[in-house]
């Protein structure tokens, strides 16, 4: 079994590299770790700026009280603080797209009949898939790793401690735990939906409820604003309707768990591991797969446009 | 043409893909804006609890009670636009190239008197008609909501604040359209040509606004850094005047999107940006006549690009 296993993630491993989309993607995904350094650091460097040159009109102004600055404690990996909203933006539409791929590749030259002739089972077949997803976004992860602690390294002009490192390596763990999710919801509906376009709308219509809708349920804040990494500090309302949405929907609410995750490891002291609900979601995903795999007739016509 | 663009409309009504998408639009329309009046209720009764202290210790406040303007609940609809509306452009665009490069009838369509270009064009007119009645019905939900829900009367200068809005929605998602139907006729891999629009959306609709959004000095700190440092607005102003080149820089990449324009824009008729707030349309035009004019080049550049390729060479239309 566990061979079987091997062979089918060895394909999915080599079919995706010969993929252009996926390039392009893995492409987009890599250089916006290295923008987001640069504009984490950018950013850092002119608000300090902008803070020196407030402080000196309000001295100016005759004003004695000045509030602390508030960036002069920022550990050294808070510039990485966009890599949270990338990953929830790039990263798991990178991972839909790949997960899609999977299996629509299959249905698309028309050898699923073919392979399930073949003597092993269909979830087999799922757990070698998964297999090879796995092994795909776990180079994308650590490609992203090493980008990040290399330029982070450089703009700090230090290496990073021990502790900082184990730090970017649980962020950047945690994410690949919170995409491979994403893949499989990818894999989900290209063996379920009836058209390639259906296949790849409706996760990214899900991607766009988790990312956008429930968040701003909870929160108030407007689509827009919730790309900001600043937004998962910011104060929640605290009406009856608000309190009780959050109770409902904080404990499916995968994207603002991420989130939270992500903002402690990176810009605080303290750990928060809120991850769990990500972990059901992609257990219940996987098993999804399994019964939809199960189910899926092989003399179904091939996938359409 | 013409006969193309009833078949076009016709086909994307029956579409289950379509009726999905128009489905889901609504469904966030109308959760933005349940969200925004309850923010505002909750908004006014923070206002009113923190007015009562006060007097409580014997003070006289003189901030004023949250103003309610209708037409700014719908800043997250209009987000949801620029998101959904530009994935229904995408999907829309995409699928009127693919069904004929999928089933051939492309070759079929050519054998009869019809040019190239009455094709594109039958094809643009049908989804342009499609996605201004999928607005149209956006529109009225938005009033129904407001009517029946807040018991909220739209003026008659509001309605035509949202009718300009709804046509400048209109232009945003014939862009998206125009760039997909461009991309599955260019590619001969339709995948690929789906792909490569959804990371156009990506980087146009999320990630240059997000960059500008996360670049602006005043959004590192929740609630704002020039408030949370009691700095006024001419003060805030002249500081910035001294990082002019960042300023610069950060605006040019926001620049770069046309989600951005679109967005101003809205903003500006909407009132959402406080400095438009219940002024005339002359006013608005006056400032952002610029987002206007980018808006329109964005969607002539990506119309254009499908006639120029059929020009250039007519061949892709035989292409699977």
């Amino acid at each position: 079994m566990f061979f079987t296993i091997q062979t089918i993630a060895r394909h999915e491993f080599l079919a995706l590299r010969k993929q252009k989309t996926f390039t392009l993607l893995l492409c987009v995904f890599l250089v916006m770790t290295l923008f987001s350094t640069y504009i984490g650091w950018s950013t850092r460097h002119t608000i300090l700026s902008i803070y020196d040159e407030t402080v000196k009109q309000m001295a100016a102004g005759g004003i004695t009280e000045i509030p602390v600055n508030p960036f002069l404690a920022a550990p050294a990996l808070s510039v990485l603080k966009n890599m949270v909203v990338y990953v929830l933006l790039i990263g798991t539409l990178l991972s839909i797209i790949v997960g899609h791929s999977a299996f629509a590749r299959e249905r698309r030259a028309g050898v699923v009949k073919i392979l399930f002739s073949k003597p092993f089972s269909r979830t087999v077949f799922v757990l070698g898939k998964m297999a090879g997803i796995l092994f795909v976004l776990a180079l994308v992860m650590a490609a992203s790793f090493i980008i990040s602690l290399l330029s982070v390294s450089l703009i700090s002009s230090r290496l990073l401690s021990m502790a900082e490192t184990f730090r970017l390596f649980v962020f950047y763990g945690v994410s690949l735990e919170y995409v491979l999710g994403f893949a499989m919801l990818g894999f989900l509906f290209s063996i379920t939906a009836k058209s390639e376009s259906l296949a790849l709308l409706i996760p990214v219509m899900i991607w766009v409820l988790i990312n956008f809708v429930m968040p701003q349920l909870s929160s108030a804040l407007d689509p827009a604003s919730l790309l900001n990494p600043t937004s998962i500090r910011a104060v929640l309302p605290q009406s009856h309707f608000f309190t009780t949405i959050r109770t409902v929907i904080a404990p499916v609410s995968i994207s603002e768990s991420y989130k939270l995750m992500g903002q402690t490891l990176l810009e605080s002291d303290n750990y928060v591991f809120p991850v769990w609900s990500s972990i059901i979601f992609l257990v219940i995903l996987v098993a999804c797969c399994v019964h939809a795999i199960k189910k899926f007739n092989v003399c179904e016509k091939e996938i359409t446009e | 043409m013409l006969t193309i663009a009833k078949k076009e409309y016709l086909d994307s009504m029956k579409s289950q893909l379509f009726l999905v998408l128009l489905a889901f639009l609504l469904l966030l329309t109308a959760t933005s804006i349940v969200v925004a009046s309850f923010d505002f209720q909750n908004k006014l009764a923070e206002y009113n609890q923190a007015l009562q202290t006060l007097k409580a210790l014997g003070k006289n406040p003189d901030v004023s009670a949250p103003r309610f303007f209708p037409l700014k609940m719908l800043r997250g609809t209009v987000n949801y636009l620029e998101i959904i509306g530009a994935i229904i452009g995408i999907i829309l665009g995409y699928i009127s190239i693919a069904k004929e490069k999928g089933k051939n009838t492309l070759q079929l369509l050519l054998t009869r008197p019809i040019g190239r270009y009455d094709i594109v064009s039958g094809k643009v007119l049908g989804n342009s008609i499609l996605i201004f009645s999928v607005l149209a019905v956006t529109a009225v939900t938005i009033y129904l909501i407001m009517w029946s829900v807040g018991g909220v009367q739209i003026s008659t200068p509001e309605l035509i604040k949202l009718g300009l809005v709804i046509l400048a929605s209109h232009f945003y998602v014939m862009f998206f359209f125009c760039m997909a139907s461009f991309l599955a006729l260019k590619f001969s891999s339709l995948p690929n040509a789906l792909i490569f629009s959804v990371v156009i959306w990506l980087t146009f609709v999320l990630l240059i606004p997000q960059i500008g959004d996360t670049m602006d000095p005043d959004n590192q700190i929740p609630g704002g850094f020039f408030k949370s440092m009691q700095v006024t607005k001419i003060q805030e102003k002249n500081i910035l005047t001294k990082f002019q080149t960042y300023e610069t820089i950060r605006n040019a990449l926001e620049e770069s999107s046309v989600t951005k324009h679109y967005e101003r824009l809205s903003f500006a008729l909407l009132g959402i940006k406080d400095l438009y707030n219940n002024k005339n349309l002359g006013m608005i035009f006056q400032d952002k006549w610029p987002d206007v004019l980018w808006l329109a080049v964005f969607f002539l550049m990506a119309l254009l690009g499908e006639y120029f390729l059929l020009a250039r060479n007519a061949r892709i239309l035989h292409n699977r």
